[in-house]
């Protein structure tokens, strides 16, 4: 369970390991490899060691939800975000563009819509009036 | 927020944590947000971690960035450990990833620099400083992966499985490489002794 290193004798722990190195070569990768600290000072390093981790891991925060995308590094990520932004914004003009089409291809069909219906409007108003005014002179003359 | 529980597993964050309950506990506290706990499993893994994390990067310094990035990547994945697994196996593999990653980024290392890197000022008075000297030459000139698997295997024990889930590479491919390894490193410091 402790991750005191077991620096283990590989040959022996194996029988079938015949070309394990030499015991002296592995005891001196061992020491190339332990952090390098006088020996009497080691457990004031790896408790500085722990003290610096444990500054980290307070000011990363707590847990984190890890989601599909983190597993991008950051310029990916980025990336993303960027090509999403631009993927709105580009459906918002091709709504914008699409949205003014049926009026435009009415208006290209009707040219001037707006005249053609206030034509038969003014003929019906001139309409209305001459009729007025001639039962008014049927009215005068009659009298 | 945290219950009578977590207070249990914090106060006996003093004494060896030894057992695989004890750790279930701590992992399980740290997962309810108790630094504490998490403090706990980092004092119980550094070292290994950290052997780790050289094994693969080689030079100190970029070590410890590594371990500490990985116990930080493990903090925050902890709502993912299945807390029924051993708590060490899935964080070196965290801390393998970080270093990678860490390796990836850096700028590639001369010989020479991982062979300083490789030399202890802090040894053994009775070790000749020439074959010290002379190892971390031959460290140094082994390729990168070989290199990591033969501290993994040779110095911490791993088994080629764990390096091979460590290093994303096949268990057999970490058993080849581990064969390959130490031929050559055998050849290598036949050379230097010869030279």
């Amino acid at each position: 369970m402790t991750d005191q290193p077991r620096f283990p004798n590989s040959a022996g722990r194996n029988p079938a390991n015949r070309d394990a190195l030499e015991e002296p070569v592995i005891g001196l990768i061992r020491d190339a490899y332990l952090p390098p600290v006088p020996a009497s000072q080691s457990s004031q390093y790896w408790e500085l060691l722990e003290s610096r981790i444990m500054s980290g891991v307070r000011g990363a925060g707590g847990v984190v939800d890890v989601r599909w995308w983190s597993v991008l590094g950051g310029w990916a990520q980025t990336g993303l975000v960027a090509a999403a932004a631009i993927f709105a914004l580009a459906s918002l003009i091709s709504n914008r563009l699409t949205a003014g089409e049926p009026q435009f291809a009415y208006e290209s069909v009707m040219p001037d819509a707006a005249e053609s219906l206030s034509v038969p409007a003014e003929l019906i108003l001139t309409s209305d009036r001459s009729t007025q005014n001639d039962a008014a002179l049927s009215y005068v003359l009659s009298h | 927020m945290c219950p009578v529980y977590c207070e249990t597993v914090s106060q006996r964050l003093n004494g060896p944590v030894r057992t695989p309950d004890e750790e279930r506990a701590l992992a399980g506290a740290a997962r309810a947000g108790d630094h504490d706990a998490f403090a706990g499993l980092v004092r119980l893994h550094q070292r290994r971690a950290y052997l780790v994390a050289r094994s693969i990067l080689t030079v100190h310094e970029d070590a410890e960035d590594a371990l500490q990035d990985g116990f930080i990547r493990a903090f925050q994945a902890l709502d993912r450990f299945d807390v029924s697994q051993p708590f060490g196996a899935w964080l070196n593999r965290i801390v393998a990833n970080a270093a990678l990653d860490l390796a990836r980024r850096r700028k590639l290392r001369t010989t020479e620099e991982l062979s300083d890197a490789l030399q202890s000022p802090f040894h053994d008075p009775a070790e000749s400083a020439e074959l010290r000297g002379r190892l971390g030459e031959a460290l140094a000139e082994l390729p990168e992966r070989a290199r990591s698997v033969i501290v993994m295997h040779d110095v911490e024990g791993f088994t080629h499985v764990e390096i091979g889930e460590m290093l994303g590479i096949p268990g057999g491919t970490a058993r080849s490489d581990l064969h390959h390894a130490r031929q050559k490193l055998r050849g290598l410091l036949r050379d230097l002794r010869g030279g």
